[in-house]
This record gives structure tokens, sequence and C-alpha cells, in this order.
């Protein structure tokens, strides 16, 4: 196993090293996508900050000068890549802060919602898939089934009234909304943190329990299965030691792309909950017209799925030995 | 068949029925098979795609596919009645029983490796301990004649060709020296030099563990030398049963005379193979009415064939055959005109 292990760490820093090029190719083309489209959406960020009859003409065009706005989108444009390349993300046209500082506070409760919404998905998913695949056609599975349609089609925000009004409203058991930071007190911060991330887990786990169910039915139907039941395996054994070991292919590609589902997903969850994330950071700054918030926000999450994406390669090639042979001659 | 054994034979069915679909409309592919292999025996089950061949083998193993069930029949191992179907034959199967798959190439885990597919087969006996089982591993690879085995326990099934592959299979299916090896086509996938390797490696390891072999194949030229007795399948039925010897130089059913003038001879250069006229009856057409199967095939078709459906009796010394005019038969190879 520690072969396997050290192995799967070659193989993260080499789908790294890979990912490097694509990585800069990625960020560059959606800088340059926000950057046009918060331009060209209507709207001038002096005048929504200042109000829109207040102030006069010299003092709107001395703040826009100040900010950096006088200039054509192209200047602009260049000079913004150019900061950004020696790692300056700008300031907050509000209030002068940083960009990377306010990016940096709002990181760590979308990455811990997006985390354990992710685990909670998972966690549901696997034993629900299976148990749904191995009774396929009963009751069993049509219950489970019906879960899983009910968790994809229900919009999230559904969801978490549900469940605020359900755990929080009428058994008081946890919070309505907000935040506490992990450091500050774990305990209280989980509490505020559970109902969001069951939310978000809920709708993950609708769509993974249908690949996971669709997978080990096919899986199951393999030869292979056929041989490990010849061998005279428990059935236990033969589902969860070779059926889903082989469904686990499928399924990792699938929850990447629902680990990136999660970050849009946040969005909404976040305002609901009042949890100060990146979705939050970007909703209230594209309503402010806050360039540099936004342009680093939603590169922060282009970087994100970048990352998730290397990282379902690594773990493609540690799950599966046909496509580390190919790889590796 | 072979001689009267004081042990009972290894594998013994009676009356095998197979059907398929949801119970009540259920088309049944495998009607009333009957056989037996003494131990340490061979047989071999020969007919075409669809004549229930291979159910006839899954059910003995209990690995018919989801939607296929025994309707009835005895089936004993080693004297003792077994319900294929049951939970309890889980513990049966590797032991009493074990199988050779016909598709090396799928038959074997894609993400694991050759050995722990090997340790796992081994570790299912009793408390074996991981490091007996690993070397236990070796000694069977080496069985199979893989060269570098400690070090191939560490492969991927990719990594090997067809035929090693199907060398694994053979040891895993060995792993537990079981009583009764049932092979079914075990080399229809590979190319030909290997298949003589590969059954001259199960015939070898059957005799050296003393298991009773049952190969299931459509190629009659195969069964030569390898099996000491034939049974002929059509359309889910037994057409014909007995020593391969007899069944061979002299068929006693249009059917089985059919397929082995099908087989190219060796020593002679053949213009024309004389096949078997028609399609394979298909198994929803079976079971139904009592007109012997092969009828509208058969060369030799007679009005009473349609009518009335041939049971199987003795037309001489061990062989049985199932038609109104077995006695009949010509007892040529090959039809050179």
């Amino acid at each position: 196993m520690s072969a396997r292990l050290s192995h799967f760490f070659v193989t993260i820093v080499r789908a790294a090293g890979n990912r490097l090029v694509e990585l800069a190719i990625v960020m560059v083309s959606v800088a340059t996508m926000v950057f046009v489209l918060l331009r060209v959406v209507p709207g001038d960020p002096v005048l929504i900050l200042g109000g829109l009859d207040t102030l006069d003409r010299a003092v709107i065009e001395s703040a826009r000068e100040q900010m950096g706005l006088d200039r054509s989108m192209l200047e602009q444009y260049v000079i913004w890549l150019g900061n950004m390349a020696i790692g300056d993300f700008g300031q907050s046209l509000r209030s002068g802060a940083p960009v990377s500082q306010l990016i940096g506070n709002a990181l760590p409760p979308t990455l811990q919602l997006g985390i354990m919404a992710l685990v909670i998905g998972i966690a549901l998913s696997i034993p629900l898939g299976v148990a749904a695949a191995r009774r396929a056609g009963t009751a069993t599975d049509a219950g489970i089934t019906t879960f899983s349609i009910i968790g994809i089609s229900t919009p999230p925000f559904v969801i978490a009234l549900a469940l605020i009004y359900l755990f929080a409203v009428h058994l008081r058991l946890l919070p309505v909304a907000g935040y506490v930071p992990f450091d500050e007190d774990p305990l209280e911060n989980l509490r505020h943190m559970a109902l969001p991330a069951l939310t978000l887990g809920l709708v993950t786990a609708g769509v993974l329990v249908r690949i996971m169910r669709r997978s080990v039915i096919d899986e199951l139907g393999e030869d292979y299965v056929r041989t490990a039941r010849s061998k005279g395996v428990a059935e236990s054994r033969v589902v969860y030691g070779h059926a889903v070991r082989n469904a686990a292919l499928p399924f990792v590609t699938i929850a990447g792309i629902e680990a990136g589902v999660l970050l849009s997903g946040a969005i909404i969850t976040e305002t609901i909950f009042a949890i100060p994330g990146l979705g939050r950071l970007m909703i209230d700054n594209i309503n402010q017209r806050d360039y540099p918030v936004v342009q680093g926000a939603v590169l922060a999450v282009a970087f994100i799925y970048v990352l998730i994406n290397a990282f379902v390669d690594a773990l493609y090639r540690v799950l599966d030995p046909r496509i580390r042979t190919r790889l590796a001659s | 068949m072979a001689d009267v054994e004081t042990n009972p034979p290894a594998l013994a069915v009676h009356d095998l029925r197979v059907g398929v679909g949801p119970s009540g409309r259920q088309s049944v592919v495998v009607d009333g098979v009957s056989f037996t292999v003494p131990a340490g025996g061979r047989l071999a089950l020969v007919g075409e795609s669809g004549s229930g061949k291979s159910m006839t083998a899954m059910a003995i193993a209990g690995l018919l596919p989801g939607r296929f069930r025994i309707l009835s029949g005895d089936i004993k191992l080693a004297g003792e009645t077994i319900d294929p179907m049951a939970r309890s034959m889980t513990r049966r199967r590797g032991r009493d029983v074990s199988v050779v798959f016909q598709d090396p190439m799928s038959a074997l885990n894609p993400v694991m490796t050759i050995g722990a597919q090997l340790i796992e087969a081994i570790r299912v006996d009793t408390a074996v301990s991981r490091k007996a089982a690993r070397k236990r591993a070796i000694e069977l690879l080496e069985e199979v004649q893989i060269a570098r085995a400690a070090e191939r326990l560490n492969a991927y099934p990719h990594e090997f060709s067809g035929g090693m592959r199907q060398r694994v299979m053979i040891a895993i299916a060995l792993a537990n020296r079981p009583r009764v090896l049932i092979a079914d086509e075990p080399t229809t996938a590979l190319d030909v030099t290997t298949q003589v390797q590969i059954l001259r490696l199960i015939d070898d390891l059957c005799r050296l563990e003393g298991a009773a072999l049952l190969l299931i194949t459509h190629d009659i030229g195969l069964v030569e030398g390898l099996c000491d007795d034939i049974c002929v399948l059509y359309g889910g039925r037994v057409m014909e049963r007995g020593p391969v010897a007899s069944v061979i130089s002299q068929p006693g059913h249009p059917y089985s005379n059919g397929l082995i003038s099908a087989i190219p001879p060796l020593d002679e250069d053949v213009p024309w193979l004389e096949p078997i006229a028609g399609e394979p009856a298909a198994a929803a057409h079976l079971g139904k009415g009592p007109a012997c199967p092969f009828a509208p095939r058969c060369p030799m078709v007679k009005q009473v064939c349609h009518t009335d459906r041939p049971d199987l009796q003795p037309i001489g010394p061990y062989v049985d055959a199932a038609c109104h005019f077995a006695s009949a038969q010509p007892g040529h190879r090959v039809n050179t005109s």
C-alpha cells in the first residue's frame, strides 16, 4: 500500500507539472473574459459608489482618474495583467483593501463548505448507490432513485429553506444562519456549517447516487465479477472488493465535476446562510461593480477548478493501472 | 458410459431444466439434460451456439446470468445433492466445483494484480495466512508454467497476453483443488498454437490434482484424446452421449454426424467440408410441441420426426442417442464427393 501511496504523490506532482501550462492558459483566458464582460455590463462603479445624482462632474472625473478608469480598456487590461504577473491583484475600489486579502478571508469558509458538502455527498452516495444497484428493480431501488431525483431536481435554496425550517426553526437544533471561524470556536463553526453543507451535500448525493448505481449495475454484469463468484468469494466482497472498485473510475470523474459545481452552488447557499465566502464576495461586488474584487474572485474559482481537475487525473492513475502503463510507456 | 465406479461420480446431473424470463412464461434453454462424470473422469459437452451447453455448465456452478433459473433437475457433487442457486453454494465454489471461462481478456479484474486475484482465491479456503497464500500463489503460477512467477504476482491482467491470462485463470480455478473443473470454451478466444498448450495444461493439471473435467466446446475436434466421454447437445436436449471413441468413429445421431463431418481432417486435402444445413434453433422455439428439435435441419428427417420427440435410448455399448433412426447412421467422417 505504501508503494501505491508514494506512487500517488509522485503522480500528483507530475500531473501538477503537466498542468502548469494548462493552468496558465486557463487563467489568462478566464481573466480576459471576466475583464471584458464586467466592462461591457452597464453600470459605473463611481456612480454606484457615490450615489447617482449627488456628485458633480469634477468629483466624478477625479475619482475615475484615481481608480485608473479614465484609461482605455486595453490599457487597463495590460496594466492589470502586468500587476497580476507580479502577484498584485489590485485593491477594492470601495474599501481600498487589497483583493488578495479579501479573497484570503473568503476562501476558508468556501473551501470548508465545499469539502464538507463533498464528503457528505460521497458518504451518502456510495452505500445508497450500491444498495440500489444490488437490488435493482425492487422497491428499495425505487426509493433510492426517487431520493436521487429529488436531490437533483430541487433547487438548492428550496432544500436550504426546508432544512432551516426543520432543524433551526422547528427542532431548534442548529442556528438559522451566520458564520463562526473554525479557529475561534470549532464547535460553533461546525454547528453553523452543518445546514449549508447538508444542503449542498444532498444536491451532490443526488447526482452521485445515480452514477454509482448505474456503474455498479454495469460492473456486476462483467465477466470478472462472475470469476470472483466462481472462486467462492462472499457476495459482499464480490460487490465491494471487485465491482465497486471498478465503478470508482466513472464515479471519481463525476465527483470531480460535482466538486466544481459545488463552487457555483456555494454562491446561493452562502447568500442564504450569510456565510462570508467566495460566492458572497462575488455577488456583493458584482452589484457594486467593484471590478478588481470580482476579477480576483473569479480567478480564484478558476484556479480551484484546475486544481480539482489535476487531482482527479492523479486519482484516476492510482485507480486504473491501465492508464498508468499507457502513460509510463 | 464408462465403467461403474465404486465411489460416487464426481458430478451427476439428472434431468436438468433451465429457463429464462419471468416465471410462468419462460423459454426453456436446457431441457432434461442428464449425464455423469466419474471421479477424475473427463466429459465433453458439445454443441453449437444456443445448444444449452454453457447454460448447463453455469447452472451446475450456480453462476447463471440474472434472468436464467433452474426449473428442475437433480445435481449431485460426489454423491451429494446440491442446490446451485442457494446461498450455501458460495462455499462450494472453487472447492467442489471451479470454472475456467471462455474469454480470459475480460474474466480477470482489470484493477487488481494477478497476485491479489490468485491470493483471494487461495484465502477463500480455511485460514491460510497471507504469507502462505503468497507462497502457494507462486507455486500455482509455476504449475501453469508462467516464468518469473514471484515478480509476475505484481503484474496487472492487461500486461499479460491472452494465453497467459488463461493460465492465470486456470491457476485460480485449481487453487483449492476442486473435485470438478468446468472449462467453458477455454480456448475459443485464443489463437491456435496457444489453444493446444492450454488444453494440454488443463489435461495435465486435472490429472495431477485428480479433478474431474467438464469441457464445454463447440469444437468436436478438440475432444478426441482429451475426454473419455462426450455428450452432444442440441436445442437444450441431449442428442447423443457415450465414449468419445465410439461416438466419433460411429456417430449414432445425424447431428453428431454433421458435427464430425465439419471437422477438417489433418492428413488430407478436402475441397469442401459438409456444413449442417440451416440455423441453430432459437431457444424460444424449444420445448414446445412433440417434435425432434433437430428435425428442421436433419438430412434424414421423416414424418415421424415432426410428430414424435425421440427419447434417449441405448444404441450400442454405453452409447445412447435420441433419434428414431439412430442405428441407421453410416460411420463416415468426411463427405468427399
